[in-house]
């Protein structure tokens, strides 16, 4: 047996479903990270497992739908990211964007700003490096991350310090140097 | 020791490696112990610039996700029109095919919904009954309705499981692992020219009565009443893994009987989750009578026929005879088709033991089924 009705990897049958109930909430977590809206981060994630759904039967993705799936949630979550950043330039060109207002309005705004400020780092860089930062962000332990990077466990640690220290990098350089990192 | 690598010391700081050559090392090396500092100050401060991220809204509900995502994954499936041209494919070759679309026609659960509230059916039995598909379908095509019954199953029917493409298993034995039970061969027949397995599959259907109605009157049943408690119920199939054995020669696209191909199906009974309060009979009677049946006749079946146990395969009445045959110790259907001119004619054995479906077919004469059914192994 193949594919998504039946992959066989601990001699136990792993059914879609399975790999649904296993994967949903990571997924979720980071496109909610990155996209900043729930209806969006839960209409990107929907996209990604009908994505892998659709994946032919003995396709190597489902040798590992782990790397897969966190590979295509980071570059849907990265696009729907410029393409905001694209609708919200032209948005304050023409004046109409306003930053919403929940907690107190300077607060908010600061907020906003600064999740803006991460998100065009995360935006600009290599996807599998915002996708092991979104993923630590989150709680993932080595492990997971190194299914999810398709590295060996013992690679983590070096692609953890890559990746922090290229949004260290960038961050930086967005906000002008204003703040020790 | 040398200094520590920035993984060793990234690892050391996540708590991913713990070694005493590494404190060691740091109580007596000042440089890696401030790079040590560093790290640590660095990962705290990204992580907490990602923080800022951290969703404010809860949790996310997976179960109301996978709904949605199972709906429109069934929107997406080419599966439905599938099961609809299967009405048009007389006779009916395989049992598990057979079961969904008799499920589709006869089943009507109540209003309940909720599976812990469904009772489980499971076949024990096969009955046979003789309808006049061609007649419906072709009133249906006539009609231009042939899309409302599509329609009607891709709207109301979720894949909850995609059984996937089938898998090629190597030997008999080698498919009764993937299966999980033990195999049935044919040994008069040799060995088997492919075995594969298919997947587990299951559906659910939410009934709707105004539709139901709307098929049958487009049927030309305006006359029949779908009975009121269908409305709104809800129906879960699951079908099994299945083993799928070809002996002979084969053909890989044509699957019409064949005097040189047999073909030997072995399914454990599809399961249906349905209310215990559901009328069953009413449903199956209307649905009869759409086949074809007159209105003393379906009454008289519905009521002669367990619906909870009885697997019910409808053979075109001018298809062929059908009697009930000694196999393996249990009564199996012999389902006999005549020569037409399109088809040689063939037959099909069809037996339930020990919870499990058997299916036989084959072209030629049905003699052959009992010749090769004594064969069991």
């Amino acid at each position: 047996m193949s594919g998504k009705a039946q992959l066989r990897e601990t001699g136990l049958p792993v059914t879609f479903e399975a790999i649904f109930q296993q994967h949903y909430r990571r997924v979720y977590g980071l496109l909610i990270r990155l996209v900043g809206e729930r209806a969006q981060a839960e209409d990107l994630a929907n996209e990604v497992f009908c994505k892998l759904y659709d994946q032919p039967d003995g396709a190597p993705v489902w040798a590992n739908p782990a790397g897969w799936l966190y590979r295509a949630a980071t570059n849907a979550g990265i696009d729907a990211l410029r393409a905001a950043a694209r609708r919200r330039r032209y948005e304050a060109e023409a004046g109409t964007h306003l930053p919403s207002a929940d907690g107190s309005p300077l607060d908010s705004v600061l907020r906003a700003e600064q999740s803006r400020q991460i998100r065009a780092v995360l935006g600009a860089m290599k996807p599998a490096q915002a996708q092991i930062l979104l993923m630590r962000a989150d709680g993932c332990s080595y492990k997971e991350l190194a299914e999810a990077s398709q590295v060996a466990a013992s690679g983590v640690g070096t692609l953890l310090n890559r990746a922090e220290a290229e949004f260290r990098k960038r961050y930086l350089k967005l906000t002008g140097h204003k703040e020790v990192l | 020791m040398n200094c520590l690598s920035e993984d060793v010391l990234r690892r050391y700081a996540d708590r991913e490696l713990s070694s005493l050559e590494v404190d060691e090392h740091l109580s007596s090396c000042e440089r890696c112990r401030e790079r040590l500092g560093e790290l640590r100050n660095r990962t705290e401060r990204v992580q907490e610039l990602l923080g800022v991220l951290a969703p404010a809204g809860g949790d996310p509900d997976p179960a109301r996700a996978y709904a949605r995502l199972a709906s429109a994954i069934a929107s997406a499936e080419p599966e439905p029109p599938r099961r609809v041209s299967f009405l048009r494919r007389t006779p009916v070759w395989s049992a598990a095919a057979a079961c969904a679309l008799i499920l589709v026609f006869t089943l009507s659960p109540a209003r309940s919904w909720g599976q812990r509230f469904l009772s489980m059916l499971r076949v024990q039995k096969v009955a046979v009954v003789p309808v006049d598909l061609q007649t419906v379908t072709a009133q249906l095509r006539g009609s231009g309705h042939e899309k409302l019954l599509a329609q009607f199953i891709s709207d109301n029917v979720v894949v909850t499981m995609k059984p996937g493409a089938p898998a090629i298993a190597s030997s008999p034995q080698n498919a009764s692992a993937m299966v999980g039970f033990p195999v049935t061969t044919l040994s008069a027949l040799g060995t088997p020219q492919r075995i594969s397995v298919t997947g587990e599959g299951a559906f659910q259907m939410t009934l709707d009565r105004s539709r139901i109605q709307a098929l049958f009157d487009a049927a030309g049943r305006s006359d029949l009443s779908v009975p009121l408690s269908v409305d709104g119920s809800l129906v879960a199939v699951h079908i099994p893994k299945s083993v799928h054995m070809q002996y002979g020669n084969c053909s890989k696209t044509n699957h019409a009987p064949s005097a040189n191909c047999v073909n030997f199906i072995q399914v454990p009974s599809p399961t249906v989750s349905v209310p215990p309060s559901l009328n069953i009979a009413a449903l199956a009677e209307a649905g009869l009578q759409v086949a074809g049946m007159d209105a003393a006749q379906a009454q008289a079946f519905s009521q002669s026929v367990d619906w909870s146990s009885t697997l019910v395969i409808p053979v075109p009445e001018n298809a062929g005879s059908y009697e009930t045959v000694p196999v393996d110790g249990v009564n199996g259907t012999l389902i006999a088709s005549l020569p037409r001119p399109h088809s040689p004619g063939g037959y099909a054995l069809i037996w339930v033991k020990n919870g499990i479906i058997y299916s036989l077919a084959g072209g030629g004469s049905a003699d052959t089924a009992l010749n090769v059914a004594e064969s069991l192994h």
